[in-house]
């Protein structure tokens, strides 16, 4: 009696001791879990096999679901061909047994690998076109598929459907083999099917593959300018889109044992994308839910005789109703779930008196665009950067004597018959701040960009560092020590400041694309090193403020100063800043002008601008351009220019601009 | 030779229905896509309910009258899906407003299949069922029908857009929302009627081709990839593009057959048309793409 009373019950005890441990662990144990309950209870509970079945289908609906999430949620693009994938990976899948007599699983890699690689050929195809225009591709590509390949009976068997007539695991009777017609083995199957699809796409998306996934979205040209080659990363999601799409047509036909084309045509892409849209298109617990929902669904209208061929009709209603009212989905709605909940733990836990423990569990996650807000990483708190030795202030008499950093070689770029840039030629050396001023329409950006490589010059050369950057694409310049901003902002609006600055890690974090798949240790080293390589520019450029909130609606001041912070994270020794005090009112001008010049003075970085603030450009920079009519004008110091009558003529006008300047 | 061309010529000649309805429905398409920038995956859908309230009235009120009160039905159908769809997801996204039109696709497709079952029936004719004899091949007084009322909206569309008021507003508000606005154009309303039109044509050419080739609630709206393939051969944006496109698939369908093993090969026009719309995109694609901040969720 006595010790029943002073040792508390088992379960109190399991809970205590759940609380105790840490969030982390907590949340593996709870995976673990809910793992073994997934698995096991189609042994453990008295239910009919169907339903096993339809279990079956929702990891098939959910695999589609997250391949769409891929493709569609992350790198924007709309795919409505992702039942062609499938159909691919199931019509292989036999092809592969009829031809080589090889069948589950060893016929994977060869079906999941066509899918992926038909996926990347469509992608090679709509590389250049965006938007709609690659929805409309895709839909052709569907349309081809269903009408060409589906039709074609060497690619699906004769009589137009395909059969996989065995579906035993090893050899039939020896040991191990594995029965799958028993649908809870070929459940246990699927369901780790798309427990590896999660797994893999959840590390990717916390990676520096998925943030360059999420800028190659958000802007392409900014994506570039920070060394991302976006042409590598859209087919690299087609590729893994396809393979995760074609991995859920093998399963399919070795659970089905058979596949007829019609269930890979034009409006099976378009359910699929239904199901990825109703779970929210960012999510991918989502999606699932929402494959898994979509499966029942299935069932229900099946067995009710009274809803019988009703689903088609509830499913319409369904994405017609999640789009109109709840455009977050699922997801959405599981986020407002959780904030409901936590705050009712909150009250509950202050009730018990017991406060603050609804806290306790910091997000690790940092794409918070698909998570909400994330207080995590704003407690990594990191010391200031040592100050770099200050170079010496540039002194004219002097600047001969430093190393080039660019060079533009009689840079002239034509549009048809315009002559937007003619022969103008500059040099920026280390350590300098550059201007680069003239009136509206005199070439200045034109000029910038093809130093920078968004368009070529007609005939020119570019040097960077002393290498020829001629013809180089704009990733292959950023690689060579080139950052940049831009006059109409280019940040990624669906992220938030931190990932936004983050993402311009990609060329210091040396880690490649398996690594982020499976997580590993150097991939973590580098992923915490480029973190708190962010935080020291977060705090140089007072930015902790607004670190975690999206950048669309932050005011336009700041938008310009993150945009500043990271062409600055990629740890460019030169930066071209395209008229950065643009859109900035007088106090905000002044304050960029001293933050240019300290973070000379501190990072030794070498700044070119592009400038329209006449005032402003006088007061940073060593060395000032002028160019008008496309021309190069004049170039000296600051002071040489403001004395020079032609340029006073041509652009300055008022001589009191130059009074106040000066 | 003198066998490819005659089977060629057949081939188009029994094509030239599919032209007629494809221009009618890429036609549909491109207005609706310049004035909303929406990539309308509901059009096999507006298209098809026509059909089916045309076969449902035409007993009652005669044949043309029906299809009078069909073909305004598609256009309302048109302007109801922006007004109630369409317009409501322009704050959420490009992709919402396009899966919107997927959602109505569903719906519709559904709730044919629902009322009038998912046999093939018969669709209305609009003309007489008159058969010609060309060559080897029978003609039919319909599908004349159907290239003859193609033309002449494509006429009519063309001189809207050209020679009046209202097609210079669209053409304005399509351009620039904003400064259409500014000069005194509703983009509302220009929109709505952009979605009117696509709506009477692809209803108009829903009609006919249900005439053509019967009635069926899933078969008849995937007439559709056709037309979504000639709107882009023809750019997107482009009217005329549109009607040149679609002749290209009609010819496409009409030619390719007719080349060896290779062209006899089910789905062979479709591929070579696939391969073609590819190549246009490849050659006319732009450079990298830009964004904007104060756009918001993309």
């Amino acid at each position: 009696m006595n010790q029943a009373l002073r040792r508390p019950s088992p379960v109190l005890g399991i809970a205590t001791r759940f609380a105790a441990i840490t969030p982390r662990t907590r949340r593996s144990l709870l995976v673990f879990i809910a793992l073994g309950l997934a698995v096991a209870w189609p042994w453990i509970l008295p239910i009919p096999l169907p339903i096993v079945g339809d279990a079956i289908r929702a990891s098939e609906y959910g695999l589609v679901a997250v391949s769409l999430v891929l493709l569609t949620g992350w790198v924007g693009q709309i795919s409505l061909a992702q039942a062609s994938f499938v159909g691919v990976g199931a019509f292989m899948t036999a092809l592969i047994f009829r031809k080589f007599g090889v069948g589950f699983p060893y016929s994977l890699p060869l079906a999941v690998a066509s899918s992926a690689g038909l996926a990347v050929l469509l992608g090679l195809v709509a590389l250049r076109v965006r938007g709609l225009y690659l929805a409309v591709a895709t839909l052709i590509f569907a349309w081809m598929a269903d009408q060409f390949l589906f039709s074609a009976t060497w690619f699906v068997g004769l009589g137009g459907s395909a059969s996989l007539p065995t579906n035993v695991i090893g050899r039939d009777g020896g040991f191990p083999s594995f029965d799958l017609h028993d649908p809870r083995i070929f459940y246990v199957v699927a369901l780790s099917g798309l427990a590896l699809g999660i797994y893999c796409a959840s590390n990717l998306r916390d990676s520096k593959t998925g943030r360059a996934f999420f800028a190659v979205r958000g802007s392409e040209i900014a994506a570039a300018s920070l060394g991302m080659d976006v042409t590598r990363y859209k087919l690299l999601a087609f590729g893994i889109s396809g393979a995760v799409a074609g991995l859920a047509g093998h399963l399919q036909i070795v659970g089905d044992g058979s596949a007829v084309p019609d269930e890979f045509n034009f409006l099976r892409s378009l359910f699929f994308l239904s199901i990825a849209v109703v779970g929210g298109l960012n999510s991918l617990p989502g999606v699932v839910v929402a494959g898994a929902l979509f499966a029942g669904l299935d069932e229900v209208f099946f067995r009710v005789p009274a809803l019988n061929g009703f689903i088609d009709l509830v499913s319409g209603v369904l994405l017609l109703g999640v789009l109109l009212v709840y455009p977050s989905g699922i997801a959405g709605i599981g986020a407002t779930a959780r904030r409901h909940g936590a705050s009712v733990a909150r009250l509950f836990l202050r009730w018990k008196g017991r406060p603050g423990d609804g806290q306790g569990e910091a997000p690790q996650r940092s794409l918070t665009a698909v998570h909400g807000d994330d207080a995590g990483a704003l407690a990594v708190q990191t010391s200031l950067l040592d100050i770099a030795e200050s170079p010496a202030i540039v002194r004219p008499a002097d600047r001969m004597e430093r190393a080039e950093v660019l060079t533009a070689e009689h840079i002239t770029v034509r549009f048809g018959g315009l002559v937007a840039v003619d022969d103008v030629s500059l040099t920026v050396r280390e350590g300098e701040i550059v201007g680069l001023i003239g009136p509206n329409g005199a070439g200045k950006t034109t000029l910038f960009n093809a130093i920078s490589g968004l368009n070529d010059p007609t005939s020119g050369k570019v040097h960077i560092f002393g290498q020829d950057a001629t013809g180089m694409s704009v990733h292959e310049r950023a690689r060579l020590g080139v950052g940049r901003t831009f006059q109409l902002i280019q940040l990624f609006p669906q992220l938030n400041v931190f990932d936004n600055l983050l993402a311009a890690t990609h060329l210091s974090n040396s880690t490649g694309f398996l690594q982020h798949i499976v997580v590993t240790e150097r991939s973590l080293a580098a992923e915490r090193a480029c973190r708190e390589h962010v935080m020291e520019i977060i705090d140089r450029l007072k930015l902790g403020d607004v670190a975690h909130r999206t950048v669309s609606g932050l005011p336009f001041g700041v938008l310009r100063t993150v945009e500043l912070a990271r062409a600055l994270v990629t740890g460019a020794p030169f930066v071209m800043l395209d008229e950065p005090a643009s859109g900035l009112d007088n106090a905000e001008t002044e304050k960029l002008a001293e933050l240019l010049l300290t973070l000379r003075a501190d990072l030794g970085v070498t700044l070119l601008l592009i400038e329209h603030d006449v005032a402003m450009v006088t007061g940073v920079t060593d060395y000032m351009y002028v160019v008008n009519r496309g021309r190069l004008l004049a170039e000296g110091t600051p002071q040489e220019i403001q004395r020079n009558e032609a340029v006073i003529a041509a652009y300055l006008g008022q001589p009191s601009v130059v009074e106040v300047t000066a | 030779m003198f066998d490819f061309l005659r089977d060629a010529g057949i081939n188009i000649i029994l094509a030239l229905p599919l032209i007629g309805a494809y221009a009618l429905f890429a036609l549909g398409i491109v207005v609706i896509y310049r004035a909303s920038r929406v990539l309308n995956l509901a059009h096999g859908a507006i298209a098809t309910l026509p059909a089916y309230v045309a076969y449902s009235l035409a007993p009652r009120i005669g044949p043309l009258p029906a299809v009078i009160a069909a073909v305004i039905s598609g256009g309302a159908f048109g302007v109801i899906v922006e007004r109630f769809v369409v317009r409501r997801l322009r704050a959420v996204s490009q992709t919402a407003q396009t899966v919107g039109t997927v959602a109505v696709f569903g719906l519709t497709v559904a709730f044919m299949g629902k009322v009038w079952g998912t046999s093939l029936l018969p669709g209305v004719e609009v003309v007489p069922h008159r058969a010609f004899r060309v060559g080897h091949a029978l003609i039919f007084s319909d599908d004349f029908a159907l290239v003859a009322v193609a033309a002449l909206a494509a006429g009519g569309f063309f001189a809207l857009f050209r020679l009046t008021n209202l097609g210079l507003a669209m053409r304005l508000a399509a351009d620039n929302r904003r400064a259409a606005a500014l000069m005194g154009i509703d983009p509302e309303r220009t929109t709505s009627a952009a979605w009117l039109l696509g709506g009477l044509f692809a209803g108009l050419g829903g009609i006919l081709l249900a005439g053509a080739t019967g009635l069926h609630p899933y078969i008849l709206p995937l007439q559709m990839l056709p037309a979504f393939v000639a709107a882009l051969l023809g750019g997107l944006d482009s009217a005329a593009g549109a009607v040149g496109g679609a002749l290209v698939v009609g010819l496409a369908v009409g030619i390719v057959p007719s080349l060896g093993t290779f062209g006899r090969q089910v789905g062979a026009p479709q591929l070579v048309l696939t391969l073609l719309a590819f190549l246009i995109m490849r050659l006319r694609g732009g450079k990298l793409q830009a964004s904007d901040v104060r756009a918001g969720l993309a």
